[in-house]
């Protein structure tokens, strides 16, 4: 999933921003997306199941859900001018016509502020249904 | 006391269909049982006696059934590649459509066994989008008496 959503988001007109290869960590804790300002970094995929529909013997479906964040940060106090159309295309991940099989596509943003720097949070749910 | 619980995530319930008439073959092990209910309820005569102030009651017949929920597997349900003289090869709807006769045993996992005949009946498949795998009703409504067995 991570591969599908950095090759979409390498191809978007990212404008003032870019587009990062690396995941968002570095040997010292602090997270590459803290250091490099205007860079999109996407984290590795979580993936949980749960058991959907049950039988006496074992479930008989499986739902799958792979959870993907994308980090962005800003300066806090003057937001970039194309910082609501890079949000916009980053959100545009959920409809990613090559992310197949899924039953469920959703998108969460959420901000936080880390001394003068503004994080921007986009997490991503795709869940997809698993018959045993 | 000995309580009976079936192991968690294996077969150890288990509902096997035969036709009882015998013009079928084979049987159908029902897959993908999620919950059962044995149904007996007797019938009741009930009269009044200026004597007593409650009324008095005596069973008369049962009325016998047997009730589940199944998740659809296709070759069960429609019936399998095998011939139509055989009873897996009718499929579940099959043999409710032709109002086949079947000889039923249910497992209760301890090796206690119920068996009994009856007809198929209130089949009822149904999808939904938060539910999107085929689910559907069953019960055998019950010919007689229900003969127990096992330990």
């Amino acid at each position: 999933m991570r591969d599908q959503i950095t090759s979409y988001l390498g191809k978007q007109k990212l404008g003032t921003f870019a587009m990062a290869k690396e995941l968002p960590w570095s040997a010292d804790g602090t997270a590459l997306y803290l250091k490099n300002f205007k860079k999109v970094y996407v984290d590795r995929d979580i993936i949980t199941q749960n058991a959907d529909v049950m039988t006496m013997s074992g479930p008989a479906a499986v739902r799958e859900t792979t959870s993907v964040s994308v980090y962005f940060t800003t300066d806090a106090k003057n937001l970039p001018q194309d910082y609501n159309s890079v949000l916009s295309i980053v959100r545009s991940v959920r409809l990613i016509p090559t992310i197949q099989g899924v039953i469920e596509r959703q998108a969460d943003v959420t901000t936080s502020y880390e001394g003068d720097a503004m994080v921007t949070r986009v997490d991503f749910r795709f869940s997809k249904l698993i018959l045993n | 006391m000995s309580y009976i619980s079936p192991a968690p995530g294996t077969d150890s319930v288990t509902l096997v269909l035969t036709d009882s008439t015998g013009t079928l073959t084979g049987n159908l092990a029902v897959p993908a049982l999620q919950n059962m209910t044995i149904n007996n309820s007797n019938d009741t005569f009930t009269w009044s006696q200026l004597d007593v102030g409650s009324k008095y009651q005596i069973a008369t017949t049962s009325t016998n059934s047997v009730a589940c929920n199944i998740v659809v597997d296709e070759a069960s349900f429609f019936g399998d590649a095998s011939a139509n003289t055989t009873v897996a090869g009718n499929g579940i709807v099959g043999l409710s459509q032709k109002k086949t006769k079947v000889g039923f045993t249910i497992n209760f996992g301890s090796g206690r066994t119920v068996a009994g005949s009856g007809y198929i009946t209130g089949l009822a498949p149904a999808v939904s989008a938060d539910q999107p795998v085929w689910v559907s009703p069953m019960t055998i409504a019950v010919v007689g008496d229900y003969t127990f067995g096992g330990n």
